[in-house]
């Protein structure tokens, strides 16, 4: 009497599972169709992008060959190129002796004469004489002024003595202004 | 009797199975896709999206060499033009240390500013190596000029007797030339024998050069054209005439006796 029972229950079961597998298969369906999309997408894409890159290589293998035609012209444009700005830096850097020479004589005063003048790199001496202490303080202001930074800074003064006549010998330092160093203070300022 | 009791476990192993085949066909199904998707299509996704990736910098790529084929052919057509600019940029600089040609200039420029030329001497190190006078790196040194080290260069030191105006002559003839020289040292001291203006002079006098570059670089390197100061320093060396630095000075050949002195 007992199996009888189960009859009904059974049925429910089966309901229950028709249910289920009506539901996989949806979601079964979804899930293909939304791989199918995702796999013609990447398809697509994988077409454009190629070709894409089919154009991009065609146009650099066309430009390729066009600048090894041109290989001749390229190495005479880079080896100027090198060579100029390499010398426009050295000249731009250099010191101007001669210059640096015709500007310091108009800040010489008359009785002041020089023994020995140096330039090692940048540094640069004066050694001197001068008839008067007063020579040796035009000069050393003349050097300090506005025309003389342009060619001579940070003047010092290494030694000063006199002789018993009154006349002085001094020596002076300072640092040579180059064309590079000058146009970057003005720059500065 | 005892018979249904023994048959209904039976029907009803059965019957659990059955109830999960209709089950099996969309969950392979889903499991099939979710594997083609994920090593399949997924990866090859990927792949596009490194491809778009290469293709932006292939795109810039060929635009670069685009821009560097139309100035190049633009420049190609004057090449009249590009040939006397490297001329004239190989006299500012030639590609090998000339030094026989800075010694001559050296010469020229005492005997036209009628200076004597005391002693020249030749620093074999710069000779020999191809950077600026230095055999090893030099310390930094505060006093040492801005311009060294910036090319190779030969390094001449020379010795000089005369007037003051003839010294600076003979500087202004120097820096006149075409070819890019900085005087670095330079002591002048007055000859105390005498009240004349003499001067003795000793001064280094650097030559630079620059050899030829060996490759032009990569070939998607822009082309860098001239600067408006770079061509005005070309144009400047244009006006100055003097011998090609390529060719040997003149002199006469053939002597008899090789030990009797000149």
């Amino acid at each position: 009497m007992a199996d009888i029972n189960l009859l009904p229950v059974e049925d429910k079961g089966s309901e229950a599972t028709e249910g289920i597998r009506k539901k996989l298969s949806v979601a079964s369906a979804v899930v293909l169709a939304a791989v199918a999309v995702f796999g013609i997408v990447t398809l697509v894409m994988f077409t454009n992008i190629s070709s894409q890159r089919q154009k991009i290589q065609s146009r650099i293998d066309t430009n390729t060959d066009q600048i090894n035609s041109l290989k001749d012209t390229e190495a005479m444009v880079v080896v100027t190129k090198d060579k100029v700005s390499v010398a426009d830096k050295v000249l731009s850097g250099r010191a101007d002796q001669v210059n640096v020479f015709n500007q310091f004589a108009q800040l010489v005063p008359e009785n002041v004469y020089f023994t020995d003048i140096k330039f090692i790199g940048s540094k640069s001496t004066f050694s001197g004489k001068a008839k008067s202490s007063a020579d040796v303080a035009g000069f050393i202001s003349s050097l300090a002024s506005d025309d003389g930074a342009k060619i001579i800074s940070n003047v010092n003064i290494d030694s000063l003595s006199s002789d018993q006549e009154g006349v002085y010998t001094f020596n002076v330092s300072g640092q040579l202004v180059t064309k590079a160093s000058a146009t970057g203070g003005e720059k500065s300022s | 009797m005892n018979l249904p009791t023994i048959t209904v476990p039976k029907s009803g192993v059965n019957l659990g199975i059955a109830k999960y085949l209709p089950f099996a066909m969309p969950t392979v199904s889903i499991a099939i896709a979710l594997l083609v998707a994920y090593f399949v299509i997924w990866p090859k996704f990927g792949e596009v999206l490194s491809m778009r990736t290469t293709n932006k910098q292939m795109d810039v790529q060929a635009s670069q060499l685009e821009e560097k084929a139309q100035v190049l052919s633009v420049l190609s057509q004057d090449k009249v033009v590009l040939e006397k600019q490297l001329a004239q940029a190989e006299k500012l600089l030639p590609s090998t240390n000339g030094i026989f040609f800075i010694l001559r200039e050296i010469e020229q420029a005492a005997a036209s500013s009628g200076i004597l030329l005391e002693k020249t001497d030749v620093d074999a190190k710069s000779l020999s190596s191809g950077q600026a006078g230095t055999g090893a790196p030099a310390p930094p040194d505060k006093s040492a000029s801005s311009v060294k080290g910036v090319s190779p260069s030969v390094v001449v030191k020379v010795a000089l007797t005369g007037g003051y105006k003839s010294f600076l002559q003979f500087l202004g003839f120097l820096y006149n030339n075409s070819r890019v020289v900085s005087v670095d040292d330079l002591t002048l001291s007055s000859s105390s024998q005498d009240n004349s203006s003499v001067v003795r002079a000793s001064i280094t006098i650097n030559a630079f050069w620059k050899p030829l570059p060996k490759d032009l670089g990569s070939i998607d390197k822009p082309v860098d054209r001239l600067s408006d100061a770079e061509n005005s320093r070309l144009s400047a060396v244009e006006t100055v005439q003097m011998a090609s630095p390529s060719a040997a000075p003149n002199v006469s050949y053939g002597r008899s006796d090789l030990f009797a002195p000149f």
